[in-house]
């Protein structure tokens, strides 16, 4: 595949996947600096060593999807260095901080389901078999993410005072954020790139979800300003005060 | 009574000198039962130390992971303190068999009664101080445990360093891989790299304790816990550490001496540091004014501990 | 700032921490061997923690059993009902 320096170079189909590759590695962005930032809150040594593990998994698994965006003309000096809080896409998901351990585990189980859940529809691309084999080693390796999720709500529920369960109802309404309106017009799905469209994805997700939360009946999110291109209603980017947190400082330290 | 007390110190007697004597002839221990009090307090010393010094990385290593220059950086500190946190469950979990509350030990214990190393209790400024944390910290500490492994007579333990000891070569070799880039990078950056090393470097060698002369805790020596004197172990440490940096363009207060065979030091321990300028003063004082020191601590070891024990959300977190 | 309080009968799985012994290979030609031990209040907490403190290799083979399932021979009456490693 050519290497395309300008985005007016790209067909639409082909922007339509950089967007949401851009999307969807934001989202491990952002995620690895959720997991950076609740690190020493930890509430054992292994939630120590697993939070680690899960910020390296989630930086690891968006720098690979960064690389595969060269073929874009996405470089890694734009995606570290070059942009600003607006320019990041993640879902909203992630903007607010967590308010306690039980949010955190809520929050962290909604973002790593809606990011598999939309990856998994890459897993048998034949436009791009690259994508569709990095798609499923991101896939395997985010399973112990969610056995992470799922055994500490587990053990929250065993609390009958636990705010869990409304965390996460709070939480997957942000979630669903990501998805928009169903039934909107999907040029990654039309093009044949992803091999379910969102609106199947939304609702997988939606019944991976039930495996574990009661999910109401006619959950929906008022989608009047969603944009297929950062998957979010209203203004583009986030909150100034997690930029700063989560950004890469001491460019002239960074290793080669 | 005095008859009865006086046959249980010789039975008490004759255990150590029989343990003694079995360790002498290179036997391991597996089990508590096994051990005499003497030989339990002093190994559950050294496994407690060591515990801590893991778990002290994590208030360490958390700037360093959020000030890192890129994608790669960070997720290189990530994994080194995944891999000391990984240290610090084993540590943990093997006292847990000797009667340790982990739980206590990590999370209610007063962060004033953390056995910490001066090395490890200030702050990392930038990756510079990441890189000279893995190539003089790392050095140190690697050197310690591997003489653990191959010696200690307590089996589990010797055993449970193995994975310790893979890993924390690895950050040596991270560390020495960082420190001969920056010092590639022209003089302003190779006089920055020297103007840290300058401080880390006296915390290194003393990483190991109180010279031999004046050393204590023989014990460990006696029921084989370690095979090497500090000043063997710090010997260990300046033959790896010097000829690297003199081959990379460092300079730090340490020569081989071809006389004796073996490196030295250009000051005679024990140093004060300045916590003020965080600069070395290099006349030698008493040991007793050195261990007052390292009681005091850094500024980082109570609130960094404290951080560990305590929540933030919300707000706090951004 | 608020102290951490942990609930040991949720968090830990009881008064006493639950302990789950890992095992694994490397390849196929190597013994399934005892490679360490996680706590955790349930299987699935204590998988995920298995598999990022005992990340030193790529495994072929990993399992964890919980200590309580352990049947002792040697070591009947020993403090420990395994060894760590």
């Amino acid at each position: 595949m050519a290497i395309i320096n300008s985005i007016e170079d790209l067909s639409e189909p082909d922007r339509a996947l950089r967007d949401e590759l851009y999307c969807i590695a934001d989202a491990k962005l952002v995620l690895a600096g959720w997991y950076m930032m609740v690190l020493q809150n930890g509430r054992s040594i292994a939630d120590f060593t697993s939070i680690c593990a899960m910020m390296q998994g989630q930086y690891g698994h968006a720098r690979a999807l960064y690389q595969h965006l060269g073929r874009f003309g996405v470089t890694l000096d734009e995606v570290e260095w070059t942009r600003g809080a607006k320019d990041i896409r993640s879902p909203k998901l992630l903007d607010r901080p967590p308010q306690s351990w039980s949010d955190f585990i809520a929050t962290i189980f909604m973002a790593e389901q809606a990011v598999s859940t939309q990856l998994s529809a890459y897993r048998t691309s034949l436009a791009d078999r690259t994508l569709a084999r990095l798609a499923d080693k991101i896939l395997k390796e985010s399973r112990f993410h969610l056995s992470y999720s799922v055994g500490w709500i587990k053990a929250l529920r065993k609390d009958p005072a636990s705010t869990v369960d409304e965390d996460a109802r709070r939480r997957l309404v942000d979630t669903l954020d990501w998805w928009g309106e169903p039934d909107q017009p999907d040029a990654v799905f039309s093009s044949g790139y992803r091999d379910t469209s969102d609106s199947d994805l939304r609702d997988r997700f939606l019944s991976a979800v039930c495996a574990t939360f009661d999910v109401p009946d006619g959950i929906a999110v008022p989608a009047k300003s969603w944009q297929p291109s950062i998957r979010r209603n209203g203004r583009p980017g986030i909150p100034e005060n997690l930029f700063e947190k989560i950004r890469f400082k001491n460019r002239e330290l960074a290793m080669p | 009574m005095a008859q009865a007390a006086l046959a249980r110190e010789n039975t008490e007697e004759a255990t150590e000198v029989a343990l003694q004597t079995r360790i002498k002839a290179g036997a391991t221990l597996e089990d508590i039962s096994e051990m005499t009090p003497r030989y339990r307090d002093v190994l559950v010393a050294t496994m407690a130390i060591a515990a801590d010094l893991e778990i002290m990385t994590l208030p360490l290593d958390f700037d360093a992971i959020t000030f890192a220059p890129s994608i790669n950086d960070r997720i290189a500190v990530a994994s080194a303190l995944q891999d000391e946190m990984g240290h610090a469950q084993v540590m943990f979990r093997m006292l847990e068999d000797f009667g340790f509350d982990s739980y206590h030990q990590v999370f209610e214990r007063d962060p004033k009664n953390f056995k910490t190393f001066f090395l490890l209790e200030f702050g990392n400024l930038s990756p510079i101080d990441v890189g000279l944390g893995h190539l003089v910290g790392d050095q140190a500490g690697y050197i310690t445990t591997r003489d653990l492994e191959e010696n200690c007579s307590f089996g589990p333990y010797s055993r449970s360093l193995r994975k310790v000891n893979f890993e924390e070569n690895f950050h040596v070799k991270r560390g020495e891989y960082m420190i001969r880039h920056y010092m590639q990078q022209g003089p302003e950056m190779r006089k920055r790299v020297q103007e840290r090393m300058d401080f880390w470097f006296p915390l290194g060698a003393e990483w190991f304790g109180a010279t031999d002369d004046v050393k204590s805790r023989t014990d460990q020596l006696h029921y084989k816990i370690r095979g090497s004197t500090n000043d063997q172990l710090r010997q260990i440490w300046l033959q790896r550490l010097v000829p690297f940096c003199e081959q990379v363009g460092l300079k730090v207060p340490a020569h081989f001496d071809s006389e004796r065979g073996i490196y030295v030091l250009d000051y005679q321990m024990p140093i004060l540091l300045n916590l003020e300028t965080l600069k070395w003063d290099f006349r030698t004082v008493t040991w007793p004014e050195k261990l007052a020191q390292w009681k005091k601590g850094g500024p980082l070891k109570l609130p960094g501990l404290t951080r560990m024990q305590v929540e933030l959300w919300g707000q706090d977190l951004w | 700032m608020m102290k951490k309080v942990i609930d040991r009968q949720l968090e830990l799985g009881g008064d006493k921490p639950e302990f789950y012994e890992v095992f694994a290979r490397r390849d196929s030609a190597e013994p399934l061997s005892h490679i360490g031990s996680v706590e955790a209040p349930n299987a699935e907490l204590a998988e995920a923690r298995a598999w990022f403190v005992y990340d030193q290799h790529i495994w072929r083979e990993m399992c964890i059993v919980p200590l309580s399932a352990f049947v002792t021979i040697t070591e009947r009456g020993s403090k420990s009902k395994v060894k760590v490693v």
